[in-house]
């Protein structure tokens, strides 16, 4: 692939709005938008913090049980990179608000007829020193 | 196409600027007659401009983040070569700016690409925009209504999709209420933030410049250019610019929605209760005093602006919009102890609004008290009561730029019938960052949009 298909401009800034539309939808644990983000297919993945979901059955059943407190978090160095039309990846870290526990998130999105998926995802919580993009 | 969408789209090579100005102003040329948002019409500029961005990009020069982005400027910002009439006739005898306000020059430097000039109410004093010498703007999702003011032409221009961002001034919600009326997204900085170089002035101790915009990120990159130190501007604040960044994202904030005097009623209340809701919010905050802040306000407003004008009040009053000039001359009447109590009162009430923001990230209210009225309508029911409609449409923005705040305007639309209505995220002063992340997960989860007016879309 060359560089030139790298970060396409237009192709990134619908990753990113599609990125942005699922932490919206993660502060307000909107469980069936969530689902809805990742592609409804058997071999969708997500290795979450304490469990490891194959396929879409899985993690929907995940969402719909999951424990709506310390879920808002903030993000930092969050990178979206895109290769060609069709892929990206998405990686990000966090600070969870409330028990202030710190982790990383990374996820490949595709571009799939029904549009922007993500195909495989694996979040983890490690401590280290938050240095917050924002002002205090 | 949004704002953000056509700067890459043009970049990229997809579409020449030429073309993006062309579409615009063919828009202009069917649709304008219809909303009255452009008092002048800048084509030759415009094509002058976007023929710039396509050579610099055929030079493979960076043409800038807003390349090839069609704006237009409430007709108060100095755009070189015409007269800045600042919705008056008066002014429009003045000989043509000398050079571009500094907005004016910031966008341009981004790449953006100008329109032309945007009506308005005489000289900023007013929330409804039927200007008495050059018609009211009307809004596009119900021509027989009010586009809101002052910015009128700022909001219509948006909603029938005639430019991609628009510029306006806010002194006691002149941005805030025709973004809810016309239902678009709107900013008022932090008073001192952005340089008001070249815009007329209102209310020197108020004023404040800012953009309009369809989506979040387009108002970003609008605000984002706009921001650099401007050494002619003695008003702005000796702070380097905060850039938001392409990419807004949504994070948790600690919202409330603002109780009593601004609950609301009907669809504003359930806009503000929704956006609360959305945000999180689950306590109510009480604003100290705001109808004494809005008091003060008034009498700020009604001072300074009839001081500014008193020359021409005294020399040829019959020139002023009759809907500016009895207040106007109100205002030059004032006593001045009055005038110097109501600044006390406003550094007071903002000394005891400060620590509402160590709890709270983001309050919430709605941005006006009701959607788009009929043009020409006098007076509004609020609480029962039948008070009149051009002083009360800012009834609850005054108080809050009255302390200099930040405010995000958000649309709903189709929060009453067919008309949106928009909700005021309001921050710390200088925590513009906060109100953009608000907004963008307000916008990620699809309660608040900007899409053009139904008969304007095609």
């Amino acid at each position: 692939m060359s560089a030139a298909h790298i970060n396409e401009a237009d192709v990134r800034a619908e990753v990113a709005a599609a990125f942005a539309a699922y932490e919206a939808a993660l502060l307000v644990n909107d469980s069936v938008r969530l689902t809805g983000f990742f592609w409804n297919d058997p071999r969708a993945i997500r290795y979450g913090l304490a469990e490891n979901l194959h396929g879409a059955a899985e993690i929907a059943a995940f969402r719909a049980a999951r424990p709506g407190d310390d879920l808002a978090r903030e993000l930092a160095h969050t990178t979206i990179t895109t290769f060609g039309r069709d892929f990206a990846t998405a990686c990000t870290l966090f600070r969870r608000r409330e028990s202030g526990r710190t982790g990383r998130q990374m996820q490949c999105w595709a571009r799939l007829p029904e549009g922007w998926r993500i195909v495989a995802a694996h979040v983890s919580f490690l401590d280290f020193p938050w240095d917050s993009p924002w002002p205090a | 196409m949004t704002a953000a969408e056509i700067a890459i789209a043009v970049k990229s090579g997809k579409i020449s600027a030429r073309e993006a100005a062309k579409t615009a102003l063919a828009r202009i040329a069917a649709h304008n007659g219809a909303v009255n948002a452009f008092t002048d019409v800048t084509s030759e500029r415009a094509r002058a401009e976007a023929d710039a961005i396509d050579a610099a990009i055929a030079r493979r020069e960076d043409p800038g983040p807003l390349a090839g982005v069609p704006y237009a400027a409430k007709n108060l910002f100095d755009l070189a070569g015409l007269a800045t009439r600042a919705g008056s006739l008066i002014e429009r005898a003045t000989p043509p700016a000398a050079a571009d306000a500094f907005l004016v020059a910031q966008l341009r430097r981004a790449g953006a690409i100008c329109l032309g000039a945007l009506n308005m109410d005489e000289y900023a004093y007013g929330f409804t925009t039927e200007n008495f010498h050059d018609g009211p703007a009307r809004n596009p999702h119900d021509l027989s209504r009010i586009a809101g003011g002052s910015s009128g032409g700022s909001g219509a221009a948006l909603a029938a999709g005639l430019a991609s961002l628009t510029l306006g001034t806010d002194t006691n919600g002149s941005i805030r209420v025709p973004a809810s009326l016309c239902g678009v997204f709107g900013l008022k900085p932090t008073f001192g933030r952005l340089s008001r170089s070249g815009a007329f002035p209102f209310v020197a101790s108020i004023d404040c410049v800012g953009p309009f915009a369809r989506d979040v990120a387009s108002l970003a990159a609008a605000y984002d250019a706009m921001a650099g130190r401007d050494p002619a501007d003695p008003a702005q604040a000796p702070r380097a610019a905060e850039p938001i960044g392409p990419l807004p994202l949504p994070r948790p904030l600690r919202a409330a929605r603002l109780g009593g005097y601004f609950a609301g009623e009907g669809p504003a209340r359930a806009a503000a209760d929704r956006v609360a809701a959305a945000l999180g919010a689950t306590e109510e905050a009480a604003f100290p005093d705001p109808a004494a802040a809005r008091a003060a306000a008034f009498l700020i407003t009604a001072s300074e602006g009839g001081s500014l004008h008193l020359p021409d009040l005294r020399a040829r009053a019959a020139d002023f919009d009759p809907n500016t000039r009895d207040r106007l001359l109100a205002g030059a009447l004032l006593p001045a102890s009055w005038v110097h109590h109501a600044q006390s009162v406003r550094r007071d009430i903002a000394r005891r609004a400060a620590p509402l923001f160590a709890r709270f990230d983001i309050l919430i209210a709605p941005a006006t008290p009701a959607a788009a009225t009929p043009i020409g309508q006098q007076t509004i029911a609020l609480g029962g009561e039948t008070v009149p409609l051009r002083p009360n449409l800012g009834i609850f923005t005054q108080p809050i730029s009255c302390l200099g705040l930040p405010v995000l305007a958000v649309p709903l639309p189709e929060a009453d019938g067919a008309l949106p209505i928009g909700v005021q995220l309001i921050a710390a002063p200088w925590r513009e960052d906060l109100l953009f992340a608000a907004a963008s997960a307000l916008e990620a989860i699809g309660l608040c949009r900007a899409p053009l007016a139904p008969a304007f879309a095609q």
